[in-house]
């Protein structure tokens, strides 16, 4: 039976090990050798934190993915709720929503690309309730929170849509004692709604922090990092580094520091979010 | 336990779902549908008229009256993108395909096989595919260069071939069908492969058909590793073509706009058919377990 066992996980270990364990142990050798393979120690590290703009890309990386996540899952939560109420049309509003999760990335990103022009839809909007036009994607002050417009309009569908689940298996009784007890609509929510949905919370809100730290299609398609590199994030840098500028030692020095900064984030949501379920 | 709307027991007071709740459902829709509608009713206009009919805002923005252009669809079609898609829609159903057959034969021996330490494997499996693709591209790349599998659907398909998240779906699934079939089965003397082709297998058709949606749309959503190990134009993806379209020097925005409605129709109209399938299964409750 071992042997069944093995040979029916076989495609998917052989696979895990090829396509995901190799390559990353590989990129880890890589940022300790120079181009020609010749072992180096940590001088790569060394270089790529001296590089003037470095930190700034960290720091880049940091705000989109934290501001980003923090966004989506709010709204997500905020709408899994509004949508579940009892209204006319929620199942219509919901689809409205929820559809755009199959659009991909590269078609929203040039519909978004056009909506957030000088003279595109979103200033001509804004234009009817009296707001001068904004630069958006043009303005290195306002570029990377256009790009996190563009994320959340396919992503909070997304995320919501896990919620709606988790609010679905909440047995109904529970909010009916809680009533019994006298308790108000945002009582039932901090009391009821938010702890019973701590694993859902927990999943949408790593698998967004991991989507969002290699997010790429966008930068590629409009900025290209600028403007003044103010979307220049880690993902971007590995892009550049390995693709454009050819220098795989620093590629790989790039993506150390975001596989890093993906799983201390990852570890310290698990972290956070089990001590406040195991304080209630 | 359903997820039918409004069936959560979270209901807020009549008086405040009147006011309150159905006029900012409405709100936050229309914040959703405006982008939506816009889109489509471009991708039926001349290119210039995208921009020139913004200006002022009207309902002849969200509709295209005069000038209707609906040649912007088989234009577009008849460029690169035409060729592109078929691309896009052989690897993803590929994809979807070959990689169900992965997960579901990887659920199957971690739910049903009664095997020591089978959760520990699965968390192993479930975490290691947390690992982002995208940050690990550059190795990937050498290795399918150096296996030349650059230019090839297989290529694109392969590093995504198991997909920790349709395993993990499954195996949750898989879980609920009583060991009691499995062991009479046992009994009959039927093989593994046996209980996995004629017992689990025709139990979890919706699971699976959830699964091979979620596979799919991930294969339709890739961007960067297409980009990469595709430099043949005759192979390139849908969303590869699109940005190329986008990226030239006079965007055509009639026909950027009419590709991606089509690229955003496909998974669409899967998921508004499925809707109910996906938000049934991707619930992570601990009770199914």
């Amino acid at each position: 039976m071992r042997l069944w066992f093995v040979g029916f996980l076989a495609p998917a270990l052989v696979s895990l090990v090829a396509f995901r364990i190799v390559p990353t142990v590989w990129v880890f050798k890589q940022s300790t050798e120079d181009q020609l393979g010749n072992p180096v120690g940590l001088e790569n590290y060394r270089f790529l934190f001296n590089f003037p703009f470095f930190a700034e890309v960290v720091q880049t990386t940091l705000t989109f993915v934290l501001v980003v996540v923090a966004i989506q899952i709010a709204l997500a939560l905020c709408l899994a709720i509004l949508f579940t109420q009892r209204v006319p049309l929620a199942r219509f509003w919901r689809a409205v929503v929820f559809v755009p999760i199959g659009i991909p990335i590269a078609a929203s990103t040039v519909v978004w690309g056009a909506a957030l022009r000088e003279n595109g839809l979103v200033n001509a909007v804004l234009d009817i309730a009296g707001i001068p036009a904004q630069p958006w994607l043009s303005s290195p002050s306002q570029a990377l929170f256009s790009l996190m417009i563009i994320a959340s309009w396919v992503g909070v569908g997304y995320w919501m849509t896990f919620l709606i689940a988790g609010l679905g298996e909440i047995p109904s009784s529970l909010y009916e004692a809680a009533m019994i007890d006298g308790a108000g609509w945002f009582q039932l929510v901090r009391r009821i709604t938010l702890p019973m949905l701590t694993r859902p919370i927990l999943f949408v809100i790593v698998a967004d922090t991991v989507l969002a730290a290699v997010l790429f299609a966008p930068i590629a398609i409009l900025t290209r990092g600028g403007p003044s590199r103010a979307t220049h994030v880690l993902m971007y840098e590995v892009y550049d580094r390995a693709f454009i500028s050819r220098d795989i030692p620093l590629a790989a020095v790039a993506s150390v520091v975001l596989l890093t900064i993906v799983a201390l984030l990852v570890t310290v949501q698990f972290l956070l979010l089990k001590s406040g379920s195991e304080q209630r | 336990m359903s997820s039918e709307v409004g069936g959560t027991g979270l209901e807020a007071r009549d008086d405040v779902r009147r006011w309150v709740i159905t006029p900012l459902v409405f709100a936050v829709g229309l914040l959703w549908a405006v982008p939506t509608v816009w889109l489509i009713a471009g991708s039926l206009r001349p290119s210039n008229e995208i921009f020139t009919t913004l200006d002022p805002v009207t309902w002849q923005t969200f509709l295209p009256i005069e000038n209707f252009k609906p040649e912007n669809y088989t234009n577009v079609l008849s460029t690169k993108f035409g060729r592109a898609l078929v691309n896009s829609l052989v690897i993803s159903i590929g994809g979807a395909a070959s990689g169900l057959f992965v997960a579901s034969l990887a659920a199957f021996a971690l739910a049903a096989m009664p095997i020591r330490r089978s959760r520990l494997v699965l968390g192993i499996v479930v975490v290691s595919f947390l690992v982002p693709t995208e940050a690990i591209s550059f190795p990937l790349f050498s290795l399918f260069t150096a296996w030349s599998l650059e230019n090839t659907y297989h290529g694109v398909i392969l590093p995504s071939i198991a997909d920790g998240f349709a395993i993990f779906l499954l195996y949750q699934f898989f879980l609920g069908i009583p060991r009691s079939l499995r062991d009479a089965a046992m009994v009959d003397g039927a093989s593994w492969l046996r209980i996995y082709r004629s017992v689990y297998v025709p139990l979890s058709v919706p699971a699976l058909i959830s699964a091979a949606i979620i596979i799919f749309l991930f294969h339709w959503q890739a961007y960067l590793w297409p980009l990469l190990i595709v430099a043949q134009q005759d192979m390139i993806v849908g969303q590869v073509a699109l940005a190329q379209l986008f990226g030239q020097f006079e965007t055509d925005y009639g026909m950027v706009f009419a590709a991606a409605v089509i690229l955003g129709l496909i998974p669409g109209m899967l998921l508004f058919y499925a809707q109910r399938y996906i938000i049934n299964s991707v619930s992570l409750s601990a009770d199914k377990e």
